[in-house]
């Protein structure tokens, strides 16, 4: 440790939180793009639009695990529903979290209704009847019945993009309102946090086609890359807008905590913070996004997707670990080093990300990310 | 790839990773089923050149816990509990051989008062230099005065006041310390020596020696006048009468009930969170003994205090009657054989060791109650019937007939009846425990049920819960019954009541103190030539029977009656009585006064109706010299004449003291400072305090015991580590403390202040400093808690008699009416100094006050503490809904409180935590003087701690601490001595139970 450091100070938010807003912003960014088809009728999008949205599930369940793994009792989590408390953000997650899940799983049940009803009309038995069940019943479609589906789809998906912004802003904001963690403290948090969240976002789905696509042997469609990415490219315009002007606000400003933060961010993290996070992981992607050719080629707006959510993870482990490592003298630097195995260590995070994987791969399993077929009515 | 094998391939994906998320976050969910439980070590405080810690003990309040200072730069930043004192470890500390680097990142609890003695240390309102008032008495005008002149003007006196226009002539420590008489006519009040009274405020051990050593052995004055008559001295009374051994001298002066191993305990009042032992020590138990359900609490007090939080039941009993509570208990046992028959029917050490027990009591012992016998209400004297001389005499449960107290191992309980004496006489006799059956059987369990509102059932319940728990079952009671009108006769009740279920020195039962000597040892800190014993009669009129004095004396032969007394008399008192001592000085009897020292006290606000005494102290007539030792100007200290500037305890105010009762083991915490001192120095460089001054009036005067060669004409005593170096030293060696390691030598000569440490480090010899070393480095000297029991019986419980009836209690006179007082626990109503029944004479006044104590505060000194009062920024007067709706009153609104005395006005707080028929008003809270009013002192600048408060020669007024109400503002003051009424026998100032009437305004 390096100068006066308060004696119970350590890093107690480790890779666990730091994951944390990782999900949260997946969650938020792939369903923002689902809303360029559903609420804003971009077409170009349509393809990605379901895909966006069972990533947004699958990342959306398991959100809350790091947090309940981070705690050292972890039952303590219920509490959030047991001893309701409106004015803490943590605990309005808690809230956010369900109202979130009840919202998606309305839409998804819409947007596939007219695949379950045909799909309970094709099968027998057991599968008859669970496909009946998520269809809610219904036994025909109709035009008038599709198009009240998208007008409640399109209204859900309205609902949703604010309670998405705010499901990953609020992690900003309790970020943002620590008067005690230097670094943390700005009124820019919630907005940066939500504008690297879609970026991550964007760039997870970019991968999540491709890939699905050559997995189904099907034709990568390039002017939606090529939208995509631009998309991309303009967040992480602002995204880097962004932290630069907060980087530029602090080092004009000078407060004193400034030399302990430019210790901290540009010497002892200064691989992670500018070499990744700003450099390799923000300018680097746009600059590559900047050619057309890059744009079209799946391959390299795969790897350029692959690098933005890299930079975004550099975003959340500086924020939170290196946040952290500024003591709340801001005379002191503390030490962190990522534990392994444990409870709260280096296998725990990653395995957390598996499940994620699992539960998309269940959802494919029931739907399809693709539909292509016209839609078939069966008296 | 086929639809087929594409489902297969995402099933053998979901499969792979559900195993990998499994395998992963299974620890997690096994947590949430079978939790562990770890402790989690913080880490330890990173020191350096700027940064240090430091072991000492807390004095925000008096329960003596352990302290861990953070110092910074030379400033203390934080103050945390030493994980080696078992006050702030649950009574379950680290070892007491951890070494010091380990201990660095353990914890101990501690409390608001504690953390903010920063604040007091800090203090814009302290002083750092000597001051002189520049104004008459009160105005709050003052000037700095040189440390010299100071000394040469209090010793030498003089006309020292013409600089402000005062012509007269003051006697100072030189012309008062004579050892001629005060008053030929009066020779028992002893030598004028005795006109220089000192009030002893907060003391410790330590300092308390200190002072008594100066004013009691050098100077030669008997009135070193602590303060328990405005604590808790009828606790000490009340103990001292029944455990009091007339051969040796031995007595225990209170006992609690062992907390961490009873089942059953009764709390009057809200100790375990604002009293002793306190929250830090002992409330913080209860939380896991409630949770595991082995404990059972109840809580009596007429205001449910913070306490109730962890009570199985809250009774609200009427104020002061919880006297009459505890004699119904006693009857109920009595009557219902649930007493610890085979221990009461002990009449000797013997057969109490036969049976287990280390204490034994008088129940079976005869006591004379003819009337007309000579022995009248003293214990029957073996020789009178023809038995063994000098012993006691009991009935013998085989034979009947009367024998000597050890000749037998079972005498009978209940005796009412007669001996024949060798001349042959009929004399009434009864056994002690039958007089207190009398005394419980005099009014039914109705009729006590009656006199404290509590219902007969649940008094019979209660009686029933404190017998079914063997002696694991105690009470806790301290000001709760010791503060009233009635206050020693409550405590006799409470002590007799856990007599009858023999729970002393039994593990879970009522347990004393342990302690570890310090005054002699490698040092005799109190041999000294010309040492003196003081003599005489105390100011306080206490200790010393009316029956004895001149003055009695003379109206007997003049066949006057000879009571009342001018002022009343207290011989059986514990002593400490302020009151009285300020009575006494206001009327100028028994004998003026010509020097008052108010020491770290503030009677003027903490003695009940003590602003009356204002003028008194103002009048040089009465008071022709003060000063005053303090840190801020208080109440008090504002009337005086020069004001010491003090040390807080952070800087110094050395201490080496075991924490209140129960003490499981000997524990003994040691108090040296954590920075250096903010205070000024004297010209050669020593600190300004309570010690030096003391030490430089000896040295102008010459005093035995001070100076060069003052400790046992060996050691100087020049300041005040001199004394209490070698004190940690006694306690060192007289505890067989290790010798320190090398690196604990570094810790302490690292991080300690460099003034103190090298000074100890110059007197003392290599070896005395290795352990000396050793104590401070832990904050003191810690047994392990295990090592209190032996069999479940306390190590250092005293063997003793303990006494039923109080013989004599029972021969003394009240001074003021003439009869005698009874001689075992009895119902005493409140009354004034005639007799006079307080619920009579004041019965237009409806309703009943009581006042408490708060955690966040102690008595009068914690206006300094910035974040209790942003907690709680005033006081109120605290009405019962019910009571508040009759009178149309609500929350805020302003109400008069009017005793027959006086009267206040507050805000009100209506809750439902008190007993209809009662308010309730706290203390701590209605100060005028502790930074409440602007000062105008020359130099300020120069004088305050820091300028915080200073514009030119004003220090301004905070207005946050002025605020709220001064409970003792509206106490009773006596109709006859016109002092306030104080309880007879102890002496105690009540703080609960005068009637008042409220006026919405």
């Amino acid at each position: 440790m390096v100068g006066y450091v308060l004696p119970n100070e350590e890093v107690y938010w480790g890779i666990l939180i730091a994951l944390y807003p990782m999900l949260t912003g997946i969650v938020a960014g792939s369903f923002i793009v689902s809303t360029l088809y559903y609420v804003f009728g971009i077409e170009r999008f349509e393809k990605v639009s379901r895909l966006a949205l069972i990533i947004s599930i699958a990342f959306i369940v398991s959100s809350p695990l790091p947090l309940i793994a981070d705690l050292k009792q972890p039952s303590r989590a219920f509490e959030i529903y047991l001893t309701p408390n409106l004015s803490s953000p943590m605990a309005i997650f808690g809230y956010l979290l369900v109202s979130y899940v009840l919202l998606m799983v309305v839409e998804a049940l819409l947007i596939y209704s007219a695949f379950f009803v045909n799909k309970a009309n094709l099968s027998a038995g057991i599968k008859r009847v669970f496909y009946r069940a998520l269809a809610l019943g219904r036994k025909k479609i109709s035009e008038e019945g599709l198009k009240r589906d998208k007008r409640m789809i399109k209204g859900i998906a309205l609902i949703g993009i604010p309670v998405a912004s705010l499901f990953h802003a609020y992690v900003g904001f309790v970020f943002g309102s620590m008067k005690a963690g230097v670094w943390w403290a700005t009124p820019i948090m919630p907005v940066s946090f939500l504008i690297s969240a879609i970026v991550s976002g964007i760039a997870l789905l970019i991968v999540a086609y491709v890939i699905a696509e050559k997995v189904s042997k099907g034709m990568v469609d390039r002017d939606l890359l090529n939208h995509a990415a631009r998309f991309l490219g303009w967040f992480i315009i602002l995204d880097l807008s962004f932290q630069l002007l907060e980087i530029l606000f602090r080092s004009f400003m000078r407060y004193e905590e400034w030399l302990v933060v430019q210790e901290v961010f540009f010497n002892k993290l200064a691989t992670s913070f500018v070499g990744i996070q700003l450099l390799f992981g923000a300018t680097l992607p746009l600059l590559l996004l900047i050619v057309p050719s890059v744009r079209r080629s799946s391959l390299w707006v795969s790897v350029v997707s692959i690098i933005a959510i890299i930079g975004v993870f550099a975003y959340r482990w500086n924020t939170v670990i290196g946040g952290q490592l500024i003591s709340r003298t801001a005379e002191g630097i503390l030490e962190y080093s990522i534990p392994i195995f444990g409870r709260f260590g280096l296998v725990t995070a990653i395995s957390i990300l598996f499940l994620p994987l699992f539960i998309i791969m269940i959802l494919l399993l029931i739907v399809p990310w693709k539909i292509e077929v016209k839609v078939k009515t069966i008296e | 790839m086929n639809e087929d094998r594409r489902n297969f391939l995402k099933g053998l994906v979901a499969v792979g990773s559900l195993a990998v998320f499994g395998a992963g976050f299974s620890p997690t969910v096994a947590e949430i089923f079978i939790p562990s439980y770890k402790r989690v070590d913080s880490n330890p405080t990173e020191l350096d050149a700027n940064r240090k810690i430091v072991y000492s003990l807390c004095l925000a309040c008096n329960t003596r816990c352990g302290i861990r200072v953070r110092v910074a730069d030379g400033r203390a930043v934080k103050i945390d509990g030493n994980p080696y004192h078992p006050n702030n470890t649950r009574w379950n500390p680290i070892p007491y051989n951890t070494p010091v680097n380990e201990s660095l990142s353990q914890s101990g609890v501690l409390c608001l008062k504690g953390q903010e003695g920063i604040h007091w240390t800090y203090d814009p309102y302290r002083i750092r230099v000597p001051l002189k008032r520049a104004g008459p008495r009160g105005s709050m005008i003052w000037k700095p005065i040189a440390w010299e002149k100071l000394i040469e003007e209090v010793v030498e006196g003089g006309q020292i006041f013409s600089d402000v226009w005062e012509d007269r002539y003051v006697e100072g420590f030189r012309q008062v310390r004579s050892f001629d008489l005060i008053d030929t006519d009066n020779p028992e009040l002893g030598p004028k020596a005795n006109q220089v009274i000192m009030f002893r405020g907060r003391g410790q051990p330590g300092r308390v020696e200190f002072l008594r050593r100066w004013l009691c052995n050098s100077f030669g004055s008997i009135n070193f006048i602590a303060h328990d008559g405005v604590c808790a001295n009828a606790v000490q009374t009340g103990h001292k009468l029944v455990t009091y051994d007339p051969v040796t001298g031995g007595y225990a002066d209170q006992m609690r009930v062992d907390v961490m191993n009873a089942r059953f305990i009764i709390s009057f009042g809200d100790i375990y969170q604002a009293g002793q032992p306190a929250l830090v020590p002992a409330g913080s138990i209860l939380p896991g003994r409630m949770e595991s359900k082995d404990l059972k609490l109840i809580v009596i007090d007429p205001r449910a205090g913070k306490v109730t939080a962890h009570a199985d039941k809250w009774i609200p009993i009427k104020p002061r009657t919880d006297g009459a509570l505890l004699m119904g208990m006693i009857r109920w046992i009595l009557e219902n054989n649930k007493y610890d028959q085979k221990y009461l029917e002990n009449p000797n050490q013997a057969s109490a060791e036969a049976d287990g027990e280390s204490t034994w009591t008088d129940a079976t012992y005869l006591v004379v109650t003819d009337e007309t016998y000579s022995d009248y209400r003293k214990y029957l004297k073996s020789e009178k019937i023809g038995l063994v001389g000098g012993k006691y005499v009991v009935i013998d449960s085989l034979t009947g007939k009367p024998v000597v107290h050890d000749g037998t191992n079972k005498g009978v309980l209940f005796y009412d009846g007669e001996v024949i004496d060798v001349d042959g006489n009929h004399v009434k006799v009864k056994s002690a425990l039958q007089i207190l059956k009398e005394k419980a059987f005099e009014k039914s369990m109705n009729e006590w049920s009656e006199i404290c509102g509590i219902p007969s059932d649940t008094i019979e319940w209660l009686a029933q819960e404190f017998t079914s728990y063997g002696k694991k079952a105690g009470i806790l009671m301290y000001r709760s019954c010791a503060t009233q009108y009635n206050g020693t006769y409550t405590v006799l009740a409470s002590i007799m009541l856990q007599m009858l279920i023999g729970n002393f020195n039994w593990k879970g039962g009522y347990l004393g103190s342990a302690s570890v000597g310090w005054t002699t040892g490698r040092y005799d800190l109190t041999k000294f030539s010309g040492k003196k014993s003081p003599k005489g009669v105390f100011i306080s009129r206490e200790q010393f029977a009316y029956e004895n004095t001149s003055e009695y004396n003379r109206k007997v032969a003049n066949g006057e009656n000879p009571y009342p007394a001018t002022l009343p008399w207290f011989p059986n008192s514990y002593g400490g009585l302020w009151s009285e001592a300020l009575s006494s000085i206001d009327h100028k009897y028994p004998y003026p006064c010509k020097i008052l020292i108010t020491y770290f006290g503030n009677p003027i606000y903490t003695v009940p109706c003590g602003h009356k005494y204002i003028d008194t102290l103002k009048d040089p007539e009465k008071v022709p010299l003060h000063i005053a030792i303090d840190t801020t100007i208080s109440e008090t200290s504002m009337l005086a004449d020069y004001i010491i500037p003090d040390v807080t305890y952070l800087e110094g105010s050395y201490g080496i003291m075991n924490p209140y009762p129960p003490n499981l083991a000997k524990w003994m915490g040691v108090r040296v400072p954590a920075i250096e001192p903010l205070v000024a120095r004297t010209e050669d460089g020593r600190t300004i305090n309570a010690e030096t001054f003391l030490i430089d009036v000896s040295k102008r005067l010459g005093l035995p015991g001070y100076g060069d060669d003052g400790i046992d004409d060996k050691y100087d005593l020049n300041n005040a580590e001199d004394y209490y170096v070698r004190a940690i030293t006694n306690l060192a060696f007289n505890a067989n403390v290790p010798d320190a390691s090398d690196e604990e030598i570094s810790f302490v000569e690292d991080n300690y202040p460099e003034s103190f440490i090298s000074y100890a480090k110059q007197i003392l010899l290599p070896e005395e400093w290795r352990k000396f070393v050793y104590v401070i480095a832990r904050g003191g000297f810690f047994e392990s808690p295990e090592s209190g029991f032996i069999n479940d019986q306390h190590k250092y419980g005293a063997k003793r008699l303990l006494h039923f009836w109080l013989e004599k209690l029972a021969k003394t006179t009240h001074s003021m009416t003439g009869e005698y007082f009874e001689g075992t626990a009895t119902w005493w109503e409140a009354q004034d100094s005639m007799g006079n029944i307080l619920d009579e004479i004041d019965s237009d006044y409806p309703f009943t006050l009581v006042s408490y104590k708060m955690a966040i505060h102690t008595q009068s000194r914690t206006m300094y503490e910035k974040w209790a009062l942003e907690l709680v920024p005033e006081n109120f007067v605290e009405v019962n809904a019910s009571d508040a709706i009759a009178l149309g009153l609500n929350d805020g609104d302003q109400v008069r409180v009017e005793s027959k005395s006086d009267s206040l006005v507050g805000r009100v707080r209506v809750t439902n935590l008190l007993r209809p028929g009662v308010v309730a008003i706290s203390f701590h809270y209605g100060h005028w003087g502790h930074g409440s009013v602007d000062m105008s002192i020359v130099n300020a600048e120069e004088v305050m701690i820091n300028s915080e408060k200073v514009r030119n020669s004003t220090v301004e007024a905070d207005p946050k601490r002025g605020r709220g109400v001064e409970v003792n503002k509206i106490m009773r003051i006596d109709d006859t001595t016109n002092a306030p009424i104080v309880d007879p026998i102890a002496g105690c100032s009540p703080t609960s139970g005068v009637r008042v009437k409220l006026t919405k305004l």
